[in-house]
């Protein structure tokens, strides 16, 4: 990928001359000022504070928790508490505020997040000091999210993965702020010399959206696509046979053994019809507010994926972090011809399960029709050719392992890529580029041997052992494995990144 | 056309015969460690006069029995184990090709890993008690993927540590990053 910014001039003068732990930088705010003059050196640091508002968000879930026991022991009357007049109970929730926001004063006075030439630090702690370095060129992705309390405020938290177990929180920043600063993150991960002020011009700051005025916006998902692929789906199948079966048994049981079966049929239409219309609403209502307006648009800084309606989670992954994609394609989702799109980045971790999650997830499309499938994977891959690639099917003795799928096993290769295809009830189909895979294997077990099939595996950073193609001919999967061995070291991905 | 597991270029180098030796012993201390504690803590549960649940022998006599059984898979899994041994460390097996490393292993279930060296994060060796006692090592080929699972026991120390050095050296030579 061709970085569209050449080294820009410095534009500011450095606070912190060559003493992180030295006095105090210049006042937070004033330091982004335009530069006085553009001949300072080439120096761009910038020393940042979380926002002054942030021990107030990080502490008010204690103060609740704390007034909610308090009210609780108030109102039962438990301990003798009744005696006591209404001003203690009162100094005892602004006692715990108190020390709460001086707990709170402290850990933001003693955390500092610099950005200089070429990582990002991190320096916290007041007894006992931490300091995170990042390096620009190890990250992996950037999130900016945003739930609900913060959110109200106009805080985000920015979250800096770089492939570690655990990633980096910065919270919390003002939100524009935390665009900022992800924007200028990524444009260095892209390894182009920007300044912070060169990043802060490209930057927007909508309410509702991530979606800047230059970016291109590939997919948006609608709150009706949503509900369909909700509807349409194993979760909720589940969700209504584990309660439907249950109430079933023992409504069969009551009338055949009880002896009073008709009068007890109220009894469990409500036993069971409550809680199942309940948890079906809480089901479509998470899943479709996690995924609210969820849209995916290409930025100069990388892809974009923002979604959510009252926590909004904004993912910004470089391209070529990219390991692999798998479309998925779940029983009922065939005849309407809906896909799921995941991607896998290093320190994302599995393929999301849950997709009424606010996090950050693997998804890049929760659901969308064939075009926006190929929309989205011409904006990961331009060069990728999947309708070019042929297939090689299992052969048909596999039916006796995979009666329901053998069929749809293949895989496919071509110079960049290779695809496979498995998986019945949901049929997946992983998009592996050989330069992104780590090892190759083989393996074969003795039911397998008698009948001339193996398996073939493909490992890349995650998403557990689904790339892989199974019960292929003995023969095919031997010059497969051997082939791919081959073409993992000889090929390289700028073909697909062109 | 070759058979899925055959060699990929001249032949397969084979791990060190001393290997034998370190499974059969390793059965022998799991045997130890797992079998006999389970089958006596058994025996002195449902002992049919003073153990804990010695009420359960009067309802259930056969319980009292299972001990037996206990024992019994053991000795088999055990004199199974031991039988196999030798093949099963002859069925460990690595060949150098080109710019990877292949290794295979197993009997009822085959497996054939290839590591190209250019994704070698890191190539470790590791020697337990038993290894050093037989002047043995275990060089293990850490990828970037969790899955990769490449690692070749029962090596002589001085292949092992031969191996790692000219891994180490391909891999820097060939590296390619994430």
């Amino acid at each position: 990928m061709t970085v569209p910014y050449g080294p820009q001039p410095p534009t500011y003068p450095d606070p912190t001359p060559a003493d992180p732990y030295g006095a105090t930088p210049a006042e937070p705010g004033t330091r982004l000022d335009p530069p006085p003059s553009a001949s300072e050196p080439a120096v761009t640091k910038v020393v940042e504070r979380a926002h002054p508002l942030t021990p107030l968000v990080r502490g008010w879930v204690a103060v609740v928790a704390v007034g909610w026991a308090l009210l609780q022991e108030r109102l039962q009357g438990r301990d003798g508490t009744e005696h006591l007049p209404w001003w203690v109970f009162v100094s005892l929730i602004g006692g715990v505020a108190t020390l709460g926001l001086i707990a709170g004063f402290i850990s933001w006075r003693f955390t500092k997040f610099i950005a200089d030439e070429n990582e990002l630090r991190v320096e916290s702690g007041w007894i006992s000091r931490r300091s995170r370095r990042i390096s620009y060129t190890r990250l992996q992705s950037v999130d900016v999210m945003q739930p609900l309390a913060p959110r109200l405020l106009g805080l985000a938290e920015v979250r800096i993965d770089a492939g570690a177990h655990d990633s980096t929180k910065l919270r919390y920043l003002s939100r524009r702020r935390a665009y900022e600063l992800r924007d200028f993150l990524m444009l260095r991960a892209h390894g182009a010399q920007v300044s912070v002020d060169a990043a802060r011009a490209r930057t927007s700051d909508p309410l509702f959206a991530d979606v800047g005025g230059r970016d291109r916006v590939i997919a948006t998902v609608p709150p009706h696509e949503l509900l369909l692929g909700a509807i349409v789906s194993h979760d909720l199948l589940s969700l209504i046979l584990g309660f439907a079966v249950p109430i079933t048994l023992a409504w069969f049981i009551a009338t055949y053994f009880g002896g009073h079966g008709a009068a007890a049929i109220p009894v469990f239409a409500v036993a069971g019809g409550v809680p199942l219309v309940l948890s079906i609403g809480q089901y479509f209502a998470r899943r479709v507010m996690a995924q609210f307006n969820f849209t995916l648009a290409e930025t100069q800084a990388g892809l974009r994926i923002t979604r959510g309606l009252t926590n909004l989670t904004s993912q910004t992954v470089p391209v070529r972090r990219i390991q692999s994609i798998r479309l998925s394609q779940p029983l009922f989702w065939r005849p309407l011809r809906r896909y799921r799109v995941d991607l896998e980045v290093l320190g994302l971790g599995e393929a999301t399960r849950n997709e009424s999650t606010s996090k950050v997830s693997t998804l890049l499309l929760p659901i969308g029709t064939r075009a926006q499938v190929d929309a989205a994977l011409a904006a990961v891959w331009p060069g990728l050719r999947l309708d070019a690639i042929s297939y090689v099917r299992s052969p048909r003795r596999a039916i006796l392992f995979d009666p329901l799928a053998y069929t749809w096993n293949a895989f496919g290769t071509d110079e960049n890529v290779v695809v496979t295809r498995r998986g019945w009830l949901t049929r997946h189909q992983s998009i592996v580029p050989h330069a992104r895979l780590q090892s190759v294997a083989a393996y074969q077990g003795p039911l397998e041997r008698l009948l001339g099939l193996a398996n073939v595996s493909f490992h890349t950073t995650g998403l557990l052992h689904q790339h892989a193609v199974i019960h292929m001919n003995a023969d095919i999967a031997r010059t497969l494995v051997y082939d791919e061995a081959d073409r993992a070291m000889t090929s390289r991905d700028s073909e697909l990144l062109r | 056309m070759p058979g899925l597991f055959s060699p990929p270029a001249d032949h397969w180098i084979k791990i060190s015969p001393k290997y034998v030796v370190v499974r059969i012993l390793g059965a022998v201390i799991f045997n130890a460690l797992f079998w006999v504690p389970v089958s006596l803590i058994w025996a002195w549960v449902f002992e049919p006069h003073s153990g804990v649940l010695s009420g359960v022998a009067a309802v259930a006599p056969y319980a009292f029995q299972v001990q037996w059984f206990a024992a019994a898979v053991g000795i088999v899994w055990f004199v199974w184990r031991v039988y196999r041994a030798g093949r099963y460390a002859r069925s460990w097996s690595y060949a150098e090709r080109g710019e990877d490393l292949c290794i295979t292993r197993g009997l009822w279930y085959k497996n054939l890993t290839i590591v190209p060296y250019g994704r070698l994060q890191i190539a470790k060796v590791d020697a337990g008690p038993l290894d050093r006692l037989l002047g043995l090592a275990t060089v293990t080929l850490v990828t970037a993927s969790a899955h990769s699972n490449a690692s070749i026991p029962g090596l002589p120390a001085a292949e092992a540590e031969r191996l790692r050095d000219r891994l180490i050296e391909v891999g820097d030579t060939l590296g390619s990053g994430l």
